[in-house]
């Protein structure tokens, strides 16, 4: 399949002004390919948004800064561009959707005043059309009355339009790849589940790519096609979205999964992973989820496990590490 | 918007109001200008005298119904020290202080604003911290001695400049930098931290998603919002800044009404100094009354509706 996106080795780190390091995203790799769903999974702090924000430079710099490894767009390394080649792939080739639309949408400006931004820096054309294709836009992306709420401020509409709005901003230039930063964490659930519906319409329609960042498995497992799982910094579990809930491998994606309430479950308490996230100011050595792990052994209280491949499965485990050897030999 | 106005009109009135009163009755309880004009060897029916044309010796109840009165007629009085019409002095001296005041404005604003937004973009640089140290520097520096200063190294020493007087331009550099050191400093530090604050607001990250260029990400995201914060102070700083021109215009020798107000002061002089602290209060007034109209215009989540 073709590779829309790779990200190889990723390091973005962050430096305190008492010059210590914090390795928010600590080598991570994965592949996304064109037309695919991709979600990025993880608890808070994992790393997963300072990923995603990588994608597209905007991580600040400083306090971060981009160690090293290579972002390929379309086998472009993002990383290597000047500021100005970068500003022209975002929102035309990239765009992005935020978490709190509440907050990610400027309270000063009008919301039409703001697509019609994106649509004239990125576009070239005239305010009047611009302000045409955006109400264009805001019926596209379903909302009710679209020259009103273009004409709206942000505070004047609901959390769930205000999405909307987010989502016809990012897809103003009908980018190839759609970044979405948990856009559903801060709606209601029935809102949650019309803009799920929303993105994944745009997606089928426009052969959009997408990548997904969420901390809800149920979320995953409706819309992804590839998974990543993130802890504290790294990839430690890449599988196929069905293969992934199928057989979890990684010990912390099994107790992930383990914490969901099943609707056949019989369960008094639901299970929980023993323990914190570590910030990312303290990452423990070795597996970083080792305290946590039910599986631990003494290796992985020194050692970072490599990832392994086990058959388009891919999972950074000492567990597995050892099997992979094995057959090897 | 119309009904605001008007409603914001009736307040200016109510404070213009209170003003004179507060003052009015101050005065009376703090001196009494029939002492000053009588000499030593004055008989007690000299003072009493002085007391009756100048309508001291009334109670001070129907003083103060007279002084109303005048001014609802437009008639301030007359100044005892100048022997004439209040309204005249303040006619001939209120030109100079609104010029030096709105010169130093036009100054300190735009380079307040200018430097807080570089120095909130470039935090931590050498430029930052040059601009930090004028801030600290402009804001605990007193006007008076930051002038006397002045005056020393730029008139007596390197005799680049006149000391005093009013008319040449040349007259006006240093009155100017004078009343708007403070308010430059503290204008600069709030920008600074109000840029600092909205640079990291989650909007910026959009609009730099957008494609937009950094420097309309500044300008048009950054500094809009930053300006709420700023709008307001201003006007309060801009109080201030008239209240040093008493200081300002007495060092320099400045025909403004901040001098008037200081020999008006010394003298006891009744009606001058209840005339130009009401002007003062005016220009207060109508200053804050600005602010808030720029604030709606800059703010749509602020709309007239909430005064209703």
């Amino acid at each position: 399949m073709d590779t829309l996106l790779e990200v190889k080795n990723l390091k973005t780190y962050f430096y305190t002004p008492d010059k210590r390091e914090i390795p928010a995203v600590d080598d991570v790799s994965f592949k996304v390919n064109r037309g695919e769903t991709l979600c990025i999974v993880g608890e808070s702090g994992c790393g997963k948004s300072v990923t995603s924000l990588s994608i597209m430079r905007l991580v600040a710099t400083p306090p971060g800064k981009y160690v090293s490894g290579q972002i390929l767009f379309e086998g472009k390394n993002l990383l290597t561009m000047s500021t100005k080649e970068i500003r022209k792939l975002r929102c035309k080739e990239i765009a992005m959707i935020f978490q709190e639309p509440m907050t990610a949408l400027n309270p000063v400006h009008k919301i039409g005043a703001q697509i019609e931004e994106a649509l004239i820096i990125n576009e070239r054309i005239d305010k009047k059309t611009a302000s045409e294709k955006t109400v264009e836009l805001l019926r596209m992306v379903g909302v009710p009355d679209p020259a009103r709420c273009a004409n709206s401020y942000p505070h004047q509409l609901s959390g769930g339009m205000r999405q909307r709005a987010m989502i016809a901003m990012a897809f103003s230039c009908e980018p190839k790849l759609l970044l979405a930063d948990e856009p559903t964490t801060a709606l209601d659930v029935t809102i949650q589940a019309q803009i799920l519906d929303l993105i994944q319409t745009l997606k089928e329609q426009h052969g959009m790519t997408v990548v997904f960042v969420t901390h809800d498995l149920g979320i995953v497992a409706d819309i992804a096609q590839r998974v990543i799982v993130m802890y504290a910094g790294r990839v430690i579990e890449d599988a196929s979205c069905s293969e992934l809930f199928r057989n979890p491998l990684h010990p912390y994606t099994r107790g992930l999964l383990n914490c969901i309430p099943r609707i056949d479950d019989d369960r008094e308490e639901l299970d929980t992973i023993e323990g914190q996230v570590p910030t990312p100011a303290n990452f423990p050595t070795g597996c970083r989820f080792h305290p946590r792990c039910p599986k631990a052994m003494e290796i992985c209280k020194c050692i970072a496990p490599q990832s392994v491949d086990v058959g388009n499965h891919v999972v950074a485990c000492h567990l597995y590490a050892e099997e992979s050897n094995n057959s090897v030999e | 918007m119309i009904r605001y106005i008007i409603r914001r009109l009736l307040q200016t009135v109510l404070v213009l109001f209170l003003v004179m009163t507060l003052v009015f009755v101050i005065l009376r309880v703090v001196g009494d200008p029939a002492k000053m004009m009588v000499t030593p060897d004055s008989s007690y029916e000299d003072l009493q005298n002085i007391r009756r044309i100048l309508g001291l010796d009334q109670p001070i109840w129907k003083q103060y119904l007279n002084y109303l009165s005048d001014v609802l007629r437009g008639d301030f009085g007359s100044s005892y020290y100048f022997e004439r019409p209040v309204i005249d002095l303040l006619k001939e001296r209120l030109p100079a202080t609104l010029k030096l005041g709105f010169i130093s404005l036009a100054v300190s604003l735009p380079l307040a604003l200018l430097f807080g937004v570089i120095s909130a973009i470039k935090r931590n640089s050498l430029l930052d911290n040059a601009v930090t140290t004028f801030v600290v520097m402009g804001r605990s520096i007193p006007t008076f001695w930051f002038a006397s200063l002045m005056v020393l190294i730029f008139s007596v020493q390197l005799k680049w400049l006149p000391a005093s007087g009013y008319g040449e331009t040349r007259q006006l550099i240093m009155p100017v930098i004078a009343m708007s050191s403070g308010m430059g400093a503290s204008v600069t530090r709030l920008t600074r931290s109000a840029m600092l604050d909205v640079m990291r607001q989650d909007y910026i990250t959009t609009a730099r998603a957008k494609g937009a260029a950094e420097t309309k990400v500044i300008i048009k995201h950054g500094l809009h919002n930053a300006l709420l914060a700023v709008v307001t102070f201003v006007a309060l700083q801009i109080g201030y800044m008239f209240a040093g021109s008493v200081v300002v215009e007495s060092i320099f020798a400045i025909p403004g009404i901040g001098r008037l107000i200081v020999t008006a002061i010394k003298g006891y002089d009744f009606p001058l100094i209840q005339a130009s602290t009401l002007i003062f209060a005016l220009i207060f007034s109508i200053i804050n009354c600005v602010a808030d109209l720029c604030y709606t215009l800059i703010d749509p989540r602020i709309s007239f509706r909430i005064n209703k």
